[in-house]
């Protein structure tokens, strides 16, 4: 009990320097936008870079909410790319030779630089590279999995959340250049993408491709000299963040992470005497940009979808997170200028549900714990986390999304995910939904289509439902036992338990052999129908997989691909036959699901700073909750926690909180026992 | 040729529920795992006509019930004159919107209003109820580019 109280007035004492850097990291305004004259800047000094390497490319320039500014692709330059791991892996999406388009893979790798970055901390693809893959670092045996193992499968172009522009739409939607917007590949841990920068804040971010591959680096222990990294460097002068944020000033787990193998020296042309680009360079995108350049918009305005919670119009109850954390809190708009996603109560199960109320305090809490909690991937040293927070009933519904003001911006769709993952993989019936006839059979056809597309490819779809009962008993997604993000994230990597590399696969994995960061296992085959599905829609490419000499991508013959719909995966719930898994599948950790009086009601899910980080930011959020309401919610009974599970002998895990995580206090173990 | 043969076998045993596959004029029906049917493209969004049959396959519908979800909103349900409401994801408190059964098919109104201050894409599901239980299907209401 006494711990209790001085946590929470630990809370209440946050240091003035800590709420300054909340608001705007080191004290720059996070209001910044490029303007046109930006983005054709950015544009000419890597066009010229390439031009003086000889090495046409494809360079594409968002905003800091992914709206695409520019696509620009050079004469010469190859117009698609092969996906590949550099392994001998021809499973999953890797191995896709010929079918992605060049503008894509720029697209996605300018999406990343802009995505993981934020005033206080400027990630590239190199660093999303480093911490995807199944040892960090990568090429060390016996080291865990990255701490981002599995975001590449974020920000997916059938996600429920993220927006999508409608090319030459008249009237244009609502949304249409609100944030955030999708990425047509997911994140990409290809080098080649950087964020952009002005005053001191994320304002987009750039993208190259050039060498026709669409991988990653598996050795961080050597410097390359990577074409597409150099020629995006070029495009990022005069907009390149400050020496002491980049990545290679933040360390995890001991280990500093990278930002760019290429440097100043590396260029070839001097990004100052750039020509103009050429306007017939400039190429519109299918459900990207119409093509001629724009400007972005400034975050934090309500046209950039993301802005400050505004008390006296967003409703009683975000009004109500507002004064509880006593912080800037941010959340998406549509519409005139109104929450995208109201708050909300939950869907009943067994006569429980969630309320606004209770919805609110728990977004608030989560919040406060972030606010006084010190960041881990954030520079200068003892800035608060920043992240994300979102809050899920048992159906995958969205009861609310908070964040604060400087939180990256992937972890918008990220913290659903995770929130969504922890609620699914704990229903009873979460075996039966992966079972469900309408599943397995549509992402075997997806695996047929992308069988024939690439000879001496294959793609197989395990029954996951199916391993998991060999792995944890003829129960297992059956018995109700609460899965966080993290349990999840323990079963779904290529080594069980993660980073033994001579050990077997997870039940959630593919065996090492048919496995890297683009054929990963359940994560990715959930939603592959509906990646290949927007590629051809880009492409407008009408296959005939059937071979019965007719196209099966053009069902009304109106002589256009129909895009991914509104939602990844097949699944539907049992229970309301709406998609409890809407934006995907997540695979690291950060969620938790919620109890009422032991029975399951919804999920937590927090993105934006360390794993362990956000971790501690929901499962603390919602312990703290339970206490300032009395107890109506909870996490799940001591006993049906995942951390009950040992398959072979290895605990599952529940959560891991930082060991001395708070900026106010030197307190310790801050999870245990709750 | 054995893939291809899989494809054509998977197509009438699962009606291909993938991206667009089937035919918009093939029979589609709904089931008690919730089928995926074919999407509506919307060339004309200022004319929002929304409506699909379905195939009963021998059932007899007791009620209809239709649910329309638009990025970032809540599903709403849809009441018997057209009217949308807040649907609290129990499929026992649906609307029944009377949909009558014939030929063999029930045909679902779903959407007839002006749609350009909507963001796309909607996500619809159908469900009828028999004695038996309850069946289900969505589809995707598309934005032509």
């Amino acid at each position: 009990m006494r711990k209790r109280a001085k946590l929470i007035a630990g809370k209440a004492l946050l240091p003035l320097l800590a709420l300054a850097l909340l608001c705007c990291g080191a004290g720059a305004s996070l209001a910044q936008h490029l303007s046109l004259a930006d983005v054709n800047r950015v544009v000419a000094q890597a066009a010229q870079e390439a031009a003086a390497r000889n090495a046409p490319a494809t360079i594409a320039v968002t905003d800091r909410v992914g709206n695409v500014l520019a696509v620009y692709q050079m004469p010469g330059a190859p117009p698609t790319v092969k996906v590949t791991s550099g392994r001998t892996v021809f499973t999953g999406i890797d191995g896709l030779a010929g079918v992605v388009p060049s503008t894509l893979a720029a697209i996605s790798k300018a999406v990343t630089g802009a995505y993981l970055s934020s005033s206080g901390n400027a990630f590239s693809t190199r660093t999303a590279s480093q911490i995807v893959q199944e040892n960090f670092n990568p090429g060390e045996r016996i080291a865990g999995g990255g701490p981002l193992f599995g975001v590449q499968f974020s920000q997916l172009p059938c996600s429920d959340l993220n927006r999508r522009f409608f090319n030459g739409a008249i009237p244009p939607p609502p949304d249409q250049f609100r944030g955030p917007k999708r990425s047509p590949l997911g994140l990409s841990a290809d080098a080649g993408g950087f964020p952009l920068y002005v005053n001191g804040a994320v304002a987009g971010g750039i993208g190259v491709i050039a060498d026709g591959i669409y991988g990653l680096d598996s050795n961080v222990l050597d410097t390359d000299a990577d074409t597409d990294e150099i020629i995006a460097l070029a495009g990022t002068v005069g907009y390149a963040p400050a020496r002491d944020i980049l990545a290679d000033r933040i360390t995890v787990e001991g280990k500093t992470l990278r930002y760019s193998d290429a440097g100043a020296s590396s260029l070839a042309a001097n990004p100052v005497s750039a020509p103009a680009p050429l306007p017939g360079n400039f190429v519109a995108v299918t459900g990207y940009t119409d093509g001629p350049p724009v400007s972005g918009q400034t975050y934090g305005a309500s046209g950039s979808g993301v802005r400050a919670i505004n008390p006296a119009t967003d409703g009683a109850a975000y009004a109500n997170v507002a004064a509880l954390v006593g912080a800037p809190v941010f959340t998406l708009v549509t519409g005139p200028d109104e929450p995208y996603f109201p708050m909300i109560s939950g869907a009943s199960n067994a006569g429980q549900s969630l309320s606004v109320n209770e919805v609110s305090v728990i977004l608030a809490q989560a919040l406060r714990v972030a606010i006084s909690a010190r960041a881990q991937i954030r520079r200068p040293l003892s800035s608060p986390a920043q992240v994300t927070v979102t809050i899920v009933d048992g159906e995958g519904q969205v009861l609310a999304l908070a964040r604060t003001s400087d939180a990256p911006i992937f972890g918008i769709d990220v913290s659903l995910q995770k929130a969504r993952t922890a609620a699914f993989m704990s229903r009873p019936d979460a075996a039966a939904s992966l079972e469900n006839p309408g599943v397995f059979p549509v992402i075997n056809v997806t695996a047929f289509a992308l069988n024939s597309l690439i000879p001496g490819h294959l793609y197989f779809v395990h029954n996951y439902a199916d391993s998991m009962r060999g792995f944890l008993g003829q129960d297992a997604l059956a018995n109700g036992a609460a899965y966080t993000a993290r349990a999840v994230s323990n079963l779904s990597r290529p080594y069980f338990p993660d980073g033994v590399n001579t050990n077997p696969n997870g039940p959630l994995a593919r065996p090492f052999v048919f496995w890297s960061p683009f054929s990963t296992g359940l994560q990715l085959d959930l939603v592959v129908p509906n990646l290949v599905n927007h590629i051809l829609f880009v492409r407008n490419l009408n296959l005939d997989v059937t071979g019965d000499g007719v196209g099966d991508f053009d069902p009304d013959n109106n002589g256009a691909v129909n895009d991914t719909g509104l939602g990844c995966t097949p699944l539907v719930s049992r229970t309301s036959g709406l998609n409890p898994l809407a934006n995907g599948l997540q695979v690291f950790a950060g969620g938790s699901p919620i109890y009422k009086s032991g029975v399951l009601v919804g999920g937590i899910g927090v993105s934006g700073d360390g794993i362990d980080q956000d971790d501690m930011v929901g499962f603390l959020g919602l312990h703290n909750a339970s206490v300032a309401l009395g107890g109506s919610v909870s996490h799940a009974p001591a006993a049906i926690r995942s951390d009950q599970l040992q398959p072979l002998g290895v605990r599952l895990r529940y959560v891991n909180c930082p060991f001395r995580p708070f900026l106010a206090s030197d307190e310790q173990n801050v999870c245990e026992g709750k | 040729m054995r893939n291809r043969r899989f494809l054509n076998l998977a197509r009438i045993i699962y009606g291909l529920p993938l991206w667009a596959v089937v035919s918009a004029a093939s029979a589609e029906g709904l089931s008690v795992n919730g089928a995926q049917l074919a999407p509506v493209v919307l060339q004309n969004v200022a004319a929002g006509v929304v409506e699909k049959s379905v195939t009963l396959e021998g059932d007899t519908p007791e009620a209809s019930f239709v649910v329309v979800q638009m990025p970032g909103n809540p599903p709403l349900m849809r009441g018997r004159e057209g009217v949308f409401q807040p649907w609290d994801r129990d499929t026992a408190h649906l609307a029944d919107n009377g949909f009558e059964a014939v030929d063999g098919k029930l045909h679902f109104k779903v959407l007839n209003q002006d749609m350009t201050s909507n963001n796309f894409p909607i996500r619809v599901t159908l469900y009828y109820r028999t004695a038996d239980g309850l069946k289900y299907g969505y589809f995707d209401v598309l934005r032509a580019n």
